[in-house]
């Protein structure tokens, strides 16, 4: 009945976008359209941090390195090789005969003009954490930069490899002034179309509305992302999922992503359309007050941590729920992120124990605020779990601008968090996050801090790894936080297109090609 | 009359000006600008940056006092997620609403004057009844339950129109339906008393003792007065609609202010918010000041209460 | 002014002031209707727990999205199946208009008492005083309700409390229109007069003289504020900002099943539809008075 309304449907929207002039996507056409909900401004990734736009970046643009999102393994991309001179100098030797764009020549001045202007404190750039370790950037010679990082930066690398672009030189003076509330003016940087050097040219731009990116015939021979294959590829913001789903099985759009797992086995069943499920770096997490930042809070108590962690179906959540894609977390990193280890104490879910545990530390009858702001059905599910094993806590589901002040000011209790990484697939971006005293600190365990601060400054991998399992161990073995699951994501695209399915919650277009 | 239009103008303008500020300070007071805009997991110096990059460490009035003179002078400021200035992204989004707003009044006038005229004819019968149970069944539907209904009986079911987007003109039917309903019970109402009021007047008893045509009389002398307060009424229902548009905006993915509105409201674009919300209520404020000059033309007894 | 106030109240504002006349409200049909409705509506919302065996917010996980008995693959155990937790959906039913009426119960008493003060205020008064209180209410009909009540909600944050002063304090403009004009009639009354004759306090004239005979009018608003504002709040919980989780009103329930429409259409048409009996319910109840307290009135 269900297969049956998904044809009514499809017809139905294929009648209804007959005459109502949607581009034509396909491999006829050599046109690839995908769209998400997501209502995008200039795609400068510096300046507008949404997953789309670093789609669109990894296809328009180049950074100095390359990370294989198969082997992860570091390649070169603008820079042919590098070394560490001193712990906090890194040398690049640029590649040569790469041209913009518009033409022009790429050499140092861009790459020190790019990074330079991104790493001041005032730039207004949105992940600081990015371009953050950068001092400044010299110009060697005209293929040869230096890095100067503030302190030793081991994920340097990563943090060089796709999310830092590089634009020519003198990119952001044609930056607009724009009126400030103080009556003066400020430039509005992130207003700037980009421009780059990458496997597809940014050939338009329809604030909010689309994307569109044509091959760049003369991208460099020998990178490592390879020549681009299709002809032209557009990006449509296509806010209504139910719309995306029609126009993917009327054949408008060939690439959309989100799909909810009871729809995906539906949509699966389709002939002309793909359904794949992948892993993401978005971990699913309770931040509990170990330390008492709240005041004195029965969180305090190691029992009543444990007993949350054992209250909770984490697999149920991960299979029935989140769905396809999706996995239990069992410590507070991505598997795939560097010193990540997943051999650490675990609770299974048992709410009898969570009962005794509680009954043992005297707080039968806890009553808790807790603090969400993301996909309320998983936090719901959590909350309900608590609630089956005595807890009673007090949702309080708050936009993000209003939960983030809380946090910052240590008023939240338990909190339902989720955490991207930003991408960056180094323990330093998650682990390190959320246990060297930050202001999103809530375990504030001096020892924990410490081996995570060493491990975020050493240069030698095994060394690091070591330290970072030995952190995490702790941090599960303390129940500083219940690690619940990892978002899975589910893809559907037309049969024609050749997907390279990755682990990193990313479409790389650019290695993309039509069956 | 032109004491009373200078008057009605400037009471229009003191309202505007205090309905600004209230604008302003809902979204200046009710949260932290700078906070919201940094985003997520943003360090706490982050956010120190921009509110001094935005300005939002100067006191408020001193901010609104610099909106206020830029807004006068044409500048209704800058988006900060899309890049683009406030009075550029609204102009892409007016047309939208102000499409939607008119279809679906005509349509809630389409449907109400007749239903009260046909209602004022026959008092108090099965007609009656039915007028007035069509029209309150507008007011127990939750305008975004009856556009979900719309959207599965014609779109989903019967696969007539489509339900998402505004591509095309058939794009406005169903959110102008879903919109208008909601206007039609005060509508209605007033068009029914009115008409009855008119139909009792001696004038019309005259011009029917005179014989005139059933359907002149009613057109000639009844609809003639009844109509006066529905065109008052209609100015105002546009009003709401245009504050009343983000839901059913929402529900069909039109990109109207509505629509704006509640982007905008999710990932804080705070400029933008407190433009839409200045915007609509002056768009009220002017049709309501226009109303009562229209009510005052067309019957001068208002103009001495 | 003074016609923006006549536009929007027309319908409102012919009564004439009275007492109700409750022997022909208990012959009104329109009144037995309604408040049968309305009555099993309070009824399965208090003795909610003898009426089903589940706990409406009890979770199931591997049960989630059950078909209701008429479909094949539903069964007796969950009448009208399960939502997308698992959660027994007939249980969630009868609890969900829990919480709408604890919202509009107690966002009319915000906004009566702020209307009506108001209203009586100008009415009695008048001059100044209803210049200025006509000014506050202009101010208060410029502003778009749903859109000020997003911002609101989603910069200051969403629990009950906040949400029934939010919208306690959008909706009062009725309140003070009605009694504002009943006001005026009243005070030119005899009674009045006399009562100011021989020297009561304003306070008793305001309470005991005027207040009852507008309580009419009064109970008509009312009603039609009772249905806003549930109207209201499930307009905010349609778009993510109504009440929080464990609470849940018939507004969050369509809002949480909005993804389903294709598919299980139902689950937004069973707490639709009791969303919209109990509106509808409310105003044939609202219709009742206003018919018998002001027959001349009623259109």
């Amino acid at each position: 009945m269900i297969g049956k309304t998904i044809r009514h449907l499809a017809i139905g929207a294929a009648a209804l976008l007959a005459g109502s002039g949607a581009a034509l996507a396909g491999k006829a056409n050599d046109t690839f359209v995908w769209a998400t909900g997501t209502e995008i401004g200039p795609p400068d990734l510096y300046y507008g941090n949404q997953r789309e736009v670093l789609i669109i970046s990894y296809a328009q643009c180049d950074s100095l390195l390359h990370r294989d999102p198969v082997s992860n393994e570091y390649k070169p991309l603008l820079a042919e090789s590098w070394t560490w001179t001193s712990p906090t100098t890194l040398e690049l030797v640029l590649r040569k005969g790469v041209k913009f764009h518009d033409g022009r020549e790429f050499g140092a001045q861009d790459v020190a003009d790019t990074l330079n202007h991104v790493s001041r404190p005032d730039s207004g750039m949105q992940i600081r954490v990015i371009i953050d370790w950068i001092k400044n950037v010299e110009v060697v010679a005209p293929d040869k930069v230096r890095i100067h990082a503030k302190a030793a930066t081991p994920a340097a690398l990563e943090f060089l490899s796709g999310t830092t672009p590089i634009y020519p030189r003198g990119h952001y003076e044609s930056a607009p002034s724009v009126p400030a509330p103080d009556g003066k003016t400020r430039r509005d940087w992130g207003a700037v179309k980009p421009m780059c050097t990458g496997p597809y040219i940014l050939k338009d731009h329809k604030p909010g509305q689309s994307v569109t990116l044509v091959k760049n015939p003369s991208y460099f021979a020998g990178s490592p992302k390879g020549k681009p294959q299709i002809g032209t590829i557009v990006y449509r913001t296509i806010k209504d999922a139910d719309t995306q789903v029609a126009e993917l099985l009327t054949g408008g759009v060939d690439w959309i992503w989100g799909v909810p797992p009871e729809n995906a086995k539906q949509l699966g069943a389709m002939p002309n359309v793909v359904v794949q499920s992948a892993a993401t770096m978005r971990m699913s997490f309770l931040s509990l007050d170990a330390a008492g930042r709240t005041g004195d809070t029965p969180l305090k108590d190691l029992r009543v941590r444990r007993a949350i962690f054992h209250a909770i179906d984490r697999e149920a959540i991960a299979k029935n729920l989140v769905g396809e894609g999706a996995a239990v977390q069992k410590s507070l990193c991505v598997p795939v992120q560097f010193g990540c280890t997943t051999d650490v104490p675990d609770y299974p879910y048992d709410p009898a124990k969570a009962k005794a545990l509680l009954k043992e530390a005297g707080h039968s009858n806890l009553s808790i605020p807790f603090y969400a702001y993301r996909d309320r059905p998983y936090s719901e599910a959590v909350l309900n779990y608590l609630r089956q094993a005595g807890i009673k806590p007090e949702l309080k589901f708050l936009q993000w601008q209003a939960l983030r002040p809380l946090i910052i000011e240590g008023k939240t209790e338990m909190a339902h968090l989720t955490f991207g990484s930003n991408g960056i697939l180094d323990a330093s971006a998650s682990t390190s996050y959320y246990f060297r005293h930050s202001v999103d600190d809530y375990a504030r365990d001096p020892e924990v801090r410490d081996w995570l601060a060493e491990a975020d400054t050493s240069t030698d991998p095994e060394k690091r790894k070591a330290l970072y399992a030995k952190a995490l161990k702790k941090i599960n073995e303390q129940a500083y936080a219940v690690p619940l699951f990892i978002y899975g994501r589910t893809y559907a695209y037309s049969k024609d297109f050749d997907f390279p399915l990755t682990q990193d919650e990313m479409a790389h277009f650019y290695m993309a090609r039509w069956k | 009359m032109l004491r009373f239009i200078v008057q009605r103008l400037l009471v229009t303008a003191l309202v505007i000006a205090v309905t600004s500020m209230v604008a302003f300070s809902l979204v200046h007071l009710t949260g932290d600008p700078a906070a919201a805009m940094a985003g997520e997991n943003a360090a706490p110096e982050d956010v120190e940056a921009i509110r001094r990059t935005y300005g939002f460490d100067r006191p408020i009035w001193e901010q609104y006092l610099t909106w206020v003179g830029r807004f006068l002078a044409g500048d209704f400021g800058r988006s900060h997620y899309l890049k683009l200035g406030v009075g550029e992204v609204l102009a892409e989004h007016m047309p939208v609403t102000a499409t939607l707003g008119v279809l679906a009044l005509a349509f809630a006038l389409g449907l109400s004057i007749p239903l009260g005229v046909a209602a004022a004819l026959r008092p108090n019968t099965i007609v009656d009844r039915v007028a007035l149970w069509i029209a309150v069944a507008g007011q127990a539907l939750p305008s975004f339950l009856f556009a979900l209904g719309l959207i599965y009986v014609f779109g989903v079911l019967l696969r007539w129109l489509p339900v998402s987007g505004d591509a095309t003109w058939q794009h406005f039917i169903l959110p102008s339906v879903a919109l208008g309903y909601y206007a039609t019970p005060a509508i209605m109402r007033l068009t029914r008393s009115g008409m009855m009021e008119a139909l009792q007047s001696d004038h019309v008893r005259t011009a029917r003792a005179f014989g005139l045509s059933r359907w002149r009389v009613v057109v000639r002398h009844g609809l003639r007065h009844a109509i006066i307060p529905v065109v008052s009424l209609a100015a105002v229902q546009l009003g709401f609609m245009l504050g009343g548009s983000i839901v059913i905006e929402t529900v069909f993915s039109l990109k109207g202010l509505g629509y704006l509105a509640w982007q905008s409201i999710q990932r804080a674009d705070i400029e933008v918010i407190q433009a839409i919300l200045l915007v609509i209520a002056a768009t009220y404020a002017v049709l309501t000041l226009l109303a009562d000059i229209l009510n005052a033309a067309l019957d001068p007894r208002i103009r001495i209460g | 002014m003074a016609s923006i106030a006549s536009a929007t109240a027309a319908p409102v504002l012919a009564l004439s002031p009275g007492r109700v006349a409750l022997g022909r409200t208990l012959r009104h049909g329109g009144f037995w209707v309604g408040g049968g409705i309305l009555l099993v509506i309070l009824v399965a919302a208090i003795l909610a727990p003898l009426l089903t065996a589940h706990d409406p917010t009890w979770q199931d996980l591997g049960k989630r999205l059950v078909p209701p008995v008429w479909d094949a693959r539903g069964s007796w155990e969950h009448p009208l199946g399960t939502d997308q937790l698992g959660r027994d959906y007939l249980a969630r039913l009868i609890y969900g208009g829990r919480i709408s009426l604890l919202i509009g119960f107690a966002t009319v008493l915000i906004s009566g008492a702020i209307g009506t003060a108001l209203g009586i205020a100008a009415g009695y008064w008048g001059g100044r005083v209803d210049l200025l209180i006509n000014f506050v209410l202009t101010i208060r009909l410029t502003l778009p309700v749903v859109l000020v009540a997003l911002v609101v909600v989603a910069l200051a944050g969403n629990s009950l409390t906040i949400l029934m002063l939010v919208i306690g304090l959008l909706l009062w403009d009725r309140f003070a229109i009605v009694t504002r004009s009943a006001t005026q009639q009243i005070a030119s009354r005899e009674f009045i007069v006399a009562a100011q004759a021989i020297g009561s306090s304003t306070g008793r004239i305001l309470f005991k003289e005027i207040l009852p005979n507008i309580t009419g009018p009064l109970i008509v608003v009312a009603s039609v504020e009772l249905a806003h504002a549930i109207l209201l709040e499930a307009a905010l919980s349609f778009l993510g900002l109504g009440v929080q989780p464990p609470l849940f009103t018939w507004g969050l329930m369509i809002a949480e099943a909005k993804n389903q429409l294709f598919f299980r259409p139902w689950l937004i048409a069973v707490p639709g539809a009791a969303l919209v009996a109990l509106i509808f319910a409310i105003n044939l109840v609202g219709d009742a008075v206003r018919d018998v307290t002001a027959p001349e009135g009623r259109a």
